[in-house]
């Protein structure tokens, strides 16, 4: 198995950076003899800047904190998300297109909407209900055994119900274009 | 000579020792997953409800990329290690080595993998079975060889010493849960589904109690879910996976299906549902239980669950 993920055959940067200090400290062994003795103390003092330079690069974090996935700051852009995927959803369903409908909506739209019913559903138990029983109309629709043919009248109120549950909730929801 | 020698050692060393010291001073407490490893960070998450010390039980955990892709398919190597117990911290834990196999609830499960892709690629867990062999808290360290490289993620949970929902051996809670045409019941109650226009999608799982399915002396597969308002979002697909059983199956068990609410706006449970799944202020869904001849558990799988886990067990059955 490999776990040398992000290893490759590039210029060995840490060789570079360790190897700078070393040659300075090296300098002020050679130059210990001469005449003016400041010379070996201050390649020492600049030896060890460099050193401690050195390890704290070697000692950086390789991965540095990244998104950790949609936080509270990311609530309402997840949000407006899941209203842009039903609505392409709801294009698609126009279409008759009923595998790009169960894409954008299994993808873009479930997720989100899940976290929608419970966050409304702190507030209002009966909207929380609304969006998931149709939720659960769309999903339907789109099982295997569904006959999806009113998967479009069925993602509309979807989007009714989203969308009501976001007022709730504060937030604006932009409407599917026309 | 030495001495100058001496110092330009010792500068040497103190800076390549200089914050090397983890923060809290414990090399395996607190840092991230994956670090030292050079791999990426899973995003792991223990999904099994009732895991319980001393016996083997099955282990389920799902897994997300940083960026919210699910990884499916394939397998994923795991090590379980004891973190010992709230009063009783261990730090050097025994470890358990295990193997992660795919339960896909969405996608083809012949798909190649681990692959990380999003939900209609791909979705479901990755089941072990493993042997807790004492309680208290675990973490497990999932890696994950994707295409692009290994990466790995951890997470803590933790395994009880006794169970809290009805276990393997244990008599089946003689639940008389509702059934179609009951009277004393909205229709949403015997099965969520019926909430808006009245109609029950999987009449032949509302056909008998599980209490006459056992006076009967008949085993029965009984799913505890609520496909509207699912939690954990496996509710519906899960039930659908039974009513299919049914179908197939219908001369070797009953097939019983127990909505969870009868009223979701109220938060009223029904009871037949509360017999197995409601303990103290904990409600968890789905659950399918397979019950006896004799009226005692005779398997169970909580949350996700494939056909695959369950059909090799109703083939055995003797017919009804």
């Amino acid at each position: 198995m490999n776990l040398a993920h992000g290893a490759d055959s590039g210029p060995n940067i840490e060789a570079l950076v360790l190897g700078a200090p070393l040659v300075v400290l090296g300098l002020a062994l050679f130059f210990q003899k001469t005449a003016n003795v400041v010379v070996p103390f201050v390649l020492i003092g600049a030896g060890a800047i460099l050193s401690i330079g050195a390890f704290t690069f070697l000692n950086r974090d390789p991965h540095p904190a990244v998104a950790q996935g949609p936080g509270p700051a990311g609530t309402e852009a997840t949000y407006a998300a899941a209203v842009e995927g039903l609505c392409l959803a709801q294009a698609a369903a126009a279409d008759r297109d009923v595998d790009q409908a169960r894409r954008m909506f299994q993808d873009r739209a479930h997720s989100p909407l899940h976290e929608i019913a419970a966050d409304v559903g702190a507030k209002d138990r009966g909207a929380e209900g609304d969006l998931l029983v149709a939720m659960q109309r769309v999903e339907a629709d789109l099982s295997p055994a569904g006959e999806g043919e009113t998967l479009d009248e069925d993602l509309g109120d979807l989007i009714q119900a989203t969308t009501t549950a976001l007022d709730e909730l504060g937030i604006p929801a932009a409407s599917c274009a026309l | 000579m030495k001495k100058l020698a001496a110092i330009l050692a010792l500068t040497f060393l103190l800076a390549a020792c200089g914050g090397d010291e983890p923060a809290d001073g414990n090399a395996t407490g607190n840092e991230s997953p994956g670090a030292g490893t050079g791999t990426g960070e899973l995003i792991v998450e223990p999904a099994s409800y009732d895991l319980v010390a001393g016996s083997p039980g099955r282990f389920i955990v799902g897994l997300l990329t940083p960026e919210q892709l699910f990884v499916s398919f394939g397998e994923v190597e795991e090590t379980f290690t004891f973190l010992g117990t709230e009063a009783e911290p261990v730090n050097d834990g025994a470890s358990i080595d295990g193997t992660g196999e795919f339960l896909a609830i969405e996608g083809d499960p012949s798909t190649k993998g681990p692959v990380a892709g999003t939900a209609s690629d791909g979705r479901g867990v990755y089941s072990s079975e493993v042997n807790f062999d004492q309680p208290g808290f675990w973490s497990v360290k999932v890696t994950a060889d994707l295409p692009d490289g290994a990466m790995s993620g951890e997470a803590t949970f933790e395994v009880r010493s006794e169970p809290v929902y009805p276990a393997v051996g244990a008599d089946a809670p003689l639940s008389k849960n509702l059934l179609v045409g009951a009277k004393d019941a909205p229709v949403g109650a015997i099965d969520s589904r019926a909430v808006e226009g009245g109609k029950i999608p999987d009449p032949e799982l509302h056909g008998i109690t599980v209490l006459d399915s056992v006076k009967n002396h008949q085993p029965a597969l009984v799913v505890i879910s609520t496909p509207v308002y699912c939690i954990s979002r496996f509710c519906g697909p899960i039930t659908d996976m039974v009513q299919a059983l049914a179908k197939d199956y219908s001369d070797r068990a009953n097939f019983i299906h127990i909505e969870v609410w009868r009223d979701f706006e109220g938060r009223a449970i029904n009871q037949g549902a509360a017999d197995w799944i409601y303990r103290g202020k904990d409600l968890t869904e789905p659950w399918i239980f397979l019950v006896g001849r004799d009226g005692k558990i005779a398997a169970r799988w909580d949350n996700v669950a494939v056909r695959s886990e369950i059909e090799p067990l109703l083939q055995k059955l003797p017919k009804l």
